[in-house]
């Protein structure tokens, strides 16, 4: 950068002019910072897991819990839907209060909108669909609710690789969340950036997109590679060891045991 | 003429703090220089000058309008703050998202309904006044630190803002590129322009910046002095040095 | 368009889970070969996963004041692959459900065989013989649209046949109730009007970009080592398509009139064959049922099998373009 003199500088930069006009239509973009920030902040705070005692192993969790959504899909008897309801009460109790509250929270919501779906099927089959698929849809979305809060996502991992899943899936699914956080900060960044330099209307705003993610995609590529050669420099071959989770047995079978009575009931009770 | 008027302002990250009780102001014209250990609170100050962030509590008053939650979600006036106020980020690689340092520049001219001679005129300048002519067709990603931070200025300075907040803008620079670029940057404040820089290396700009603030590691203000405050305090000085 | 839990019977669940395993273990099979070439490969698709995570967050507003999404799975199969896509949106879809309840855990099979499977893939066939008679971005926006319509297709086919496969013996419906009368109009109008133009808006500004800066990141399959894996199963196919035999009776839909005649009196369903069918068209095959005369009728299979893929090839090969 040779030196300038101060009658090097343009004519354009010694006025100062602001009579620019402005645009007043709603940016695209500051609804998605927002979005995107609130995404941001959710993956950053880990989210207060609460860690019930009795808990079995990863493994255990996991099957305990496609064992719970598969039997509630098959299960048509009230009575034992009843039960289950119950049982998951039940299960409620060892949350702490601020998890039992926001768990409440976004059960009431997530089954009021799988209501709100259904309710039209009213008129074409009659209230006992609506009422058996509104307390079906409710009790699957509270176990699965249930299980991410008091799961963490180490665990699931650890879950899936119990469950025989090929080590590259686990791989991906490792990296991806690390990625979502980066990629979501530097998304977040360049949306800022481009806040900043908004200053009137924009004749092709859909133009940015291609440029924002195209930029996004193509810096990642180089990233990409240097990221594995320091994995490999650390060591990294791809394999992921089975830790060796201290058999339990005895959590084990509380973890499973509501699901297995639950299972004998369907099978051996046959209204 | 005070520009910018910041009373008790105060903003906290969800687990650490920004900035503690800031109060000060900042006349036309000024080159304040904002010096501090990493994580002192510059950045956050900058971002709440440039309408990113708004303070917890406390004010920020630009040019007597009080700059709010609800002011900024007026598009007309945050458009209007943009005008006003450029920002240099510390991270620059987020700020450049054109496919050629060309269409970068040309990027803020284009919306503010200019001619298209004037937009191609003020271009050329901008490449011109920092030296970035011989890459003005490159892709911005792919060129080195210190060529993007040069972009990432003229892309600024392209929009022509009466106010210039620069996030350590010397980061990554050689010692020359650094000379050069406190050069234009002294230009740009004796053509009128207010210059608000965040940096830590006191020996680079003690002859540059006319005031320096000082954070301290709570992220409140140490001090407020100017430059020749510092050059008359040995102490001072040694502090500033071992940042 | 990730479907819920409890919208689909077990049966639609499991069937779609086993059929989505194959493809699991062919795509892990090759990208693990791509990975021998590319060591970067691996990161890639976690960066692909998290790329489409983002897209599907990033709402667009359309007409009418409310926003819509994109899911990015062409866009991903152009840029990557569609192998290292399926992966890659699988894992997306995982993390989704995990993360925010977003789709069921019974039905996460039928999401990915959606938005994994049938959308990458269409995708990118399009866009392939679109890049073949150098029509491009032609290619990339016939792709993104028939694409993320064919999977809205398919969840509206996967919703709408419940009511018919799975209900209680007075007739009500166990999962979701709506007949395919609803849901195959509904999932596709809000995708051939909205959706789907969203998904080719993101898709070609995004191919343009990546296209203008940098094209050597855009995936491109163009050595044809692969084509031999394909004749082998063609050919183990066709040695066991005799199998058949063993089923006594013939095939759903392909009776006679008189084979008609009798499943339509066993169901209950009539007596007569329908006029139209009585006198219609009767097309007679050189080999009909696949029999020769003098030969096992199993030689007859593998020989008609046999007939048909040289027939195919040749056509296949018939059609290509001279390669440079």
């Amino acid at each position: 950068m040779k030196p300038n003199k101060l009658n090097d500088l343009p004519d354009w930069i010694k006025n100062s002019n602001y009579n620019y006009k402005v645009n007043y239509r709603k940016s695209l973009w500051k609804n998605n910072r927002m979005h995107i920030k609130n995404l941001l902040s959710s993956l950053a705070q880990p989210k207060g897991v609460s860690y019930v005692h009795r808990r079995g192993s990863p493994g255990v969790n996991l099957i305990q819990l496609l064992i719970s959504v598969l039997l509630i899909v098959l299960i048509h008897n009230i009575t034992l839907l009843w039960i289950i309801y119950i049982l998951l009460l039940f299960k409620l109790l060892f949350l702490n209060p601020q998890q039992l509250r926001k768990f409440i929270k976004s059960w009431i919501i997530g089954s009021i909108i799988a209501s709100l779906l259904i309710i039209p099927s009213y008129w074409l089959t009659g209230i006992s669909t609506v009422l058996y698929f509104t307390i079906k849809t409710s009790l699957i979305l509270a176990n699965a609710q249930y299980y991410r809060i008091t799961t963490p996502f180490q665990e699931l991992l650890t879950g899936l690789k119990a469950l025989h899943f090929p080590d590259m899936f686990i791989m991906i699914i490792a990296i991806s969340l690390t990625y979502i956080r980066m990629l979501g900060q530097n998304l977040f960044l360049n949306l800022e950036a481009l806040e900043l330099r908004t200053v009137s209307k924009n004749k092709h705003p859909y133009k940015l997109i291609g440029a924002i993610f195209g930029a996004l995609y193509l810096k990642s590529c180089d990233y990409a590679i240097e990221l594995y050669a320091a994995m490999e420099a650390r060591g990294f071959n791809g394999h992921y060891k089975s830790i060796k989770v201290k058999n339990n047995n005895f959590k084990d079978f509380v973890t499973l045991s509501p699901a297995i009575i639950v299972l004998l009931l369907f099978v051996l009770w046959r209204k | 003429m005070t520009l910018i008027k910041l009373k008790d302002v105060c903003y906290s990250y969800p687990n650490t703090c920004g900035i503690k009780n800031l109060s000060i102001n900042i006349n036309k014209g000024e080159f304040l220089c904002l010096m501090g250990a990493n994580g002192s609170g510059k950045s956050t100050l900058l971002q709440i000058l440039s309408g990113l962030k708004t303070t917890d509590n406390g004010q920020y008053f630009f040019k007597n309008s009080e700059i709010t939650e609800k002011y900024l979600s007026n598009n007309k006036q945050r458009q209007k703050l943009h005008q006003q106020i450029g920002m240099v980020f510390q991270n620059t690689d987020v700020q450049l998202f054109n496919p050629s340092v060309y269409e970068e520049i040309a990027f803020g001219p284009k919306q503010l309904g200019l001619s298209q001679n004037k937009i191609i005129k003020r271009v050329n300048d901008c490449l011109k006044l920092t030296n970035c002519e011989k890459f003005r067709d490159r892709i911005p990603y792919q060129l080195s630190g210190g060529e993007k931070k040069r972009v990432a200025l003229a892309s600024v300075l392209a929009l022509n803002p009466e106010i210039l907040l620069l996030d350590e803008p010397l980061n990554g620079l050689t010692i020359s590129a650094q000379r050069e670029m406190l050069n234009l940057i002294r230009e740009l404040q004796e053509a009128g322009k207010t210059i608000i820089m965040a940096s830590h290396n006191y020996q680079q700009i003690k002859d540059f910046a006319q005031r320096f603030i000082i954070f301290k590691e709570n992220h409140t203000v140490d001090a407020d002095l100017t430059q020749i405050d510092i050059k008359n305090s040995p102490d001072r000085q040694k502090q500033l040095m071992n940042l | 368009m990730h479907i819920p839990d409890n919208y689909l019977s077990p049966v639609t669940c499991g069937t779609l889970f086993a059929a989505v395993t194959p493809i699991w273990t062919i795509a892990v099979i090759k990208v693990k070969k791509q990975i021998k070439k590319h060591h970067e490969t691996l990161p890639m698709i976690g960066i692909a996963s998290s790329l489409a995570f983002l897209i599907m967050m990033f709402n667009l507003p359309i007409p009418g004041g409310t926003t819509a999404h994109a899911v990015g799975g062409t866009l991903l199969s152009i840029l990557i692959g569609p192998w290292a896509t399926c992966l890659a949106i699988t894992v997306t879809l995982l993390l989704q459900a995990f993360l925010f309840g977003d789709g069921g855990i019974l039905s996460f099979g039928v999401n990915v065989m959606n938005m994994a499977v049938i959308m990458p893939f269409v995708g990118y066939w399009i866009y392939k013989i679109g890049k073949k008679f150098k029509h491009e971005k032609l290619g990339v926006i016939l792709g993104s649209y028939i694409g993320i319509n064919s999977a809205a297709l398919l969840a509206g086919i996967e919703l709408g046949i419940q009511p018919l496969i799975a209900h209680t013996n007075n007739g009500s419906p166990l999962y979701c109730p709506y007949g395919l009368n609803i849901t195959v109009p509904a999932m596709l109008l809000a995708h051939l009007l909205v959706a789907g133009w969203v998904e080719v808006i993101f898709t070609l500004l995004v191919f343009k970009f990546v296209n203008k800066v940098s094209p050597t990141k855009i995936y491109d399959n163009s050595n044809n080592a692969n084509n031999i894996h394909w004749i082998y199963l063609l050919i183990g196919l066709a040695l066991i398509s005799p199998l058949g035999l063993i089923a006594k009776n013939t095939a759903f839909g392909e009776w006679n009139n008189q084979e008609l005649q009798h499943m339509l009196i066993k169901q209950h369903l009539g007596s007569q064959v329908p006029e139209g069918m009585l006198n219609g068209f009767h097309f007679k095959a050189l080999f009909s049922d696949y029999t020769i005369n003098g030969l096992p009728i199993s030689i007859g299979y593998i020989l008609s099998a046999i007939t048909a893929i040289l027939v195919f090839l040749l056509l296949v090969r018939g059609l290509k373009h001279e390669t440079k």
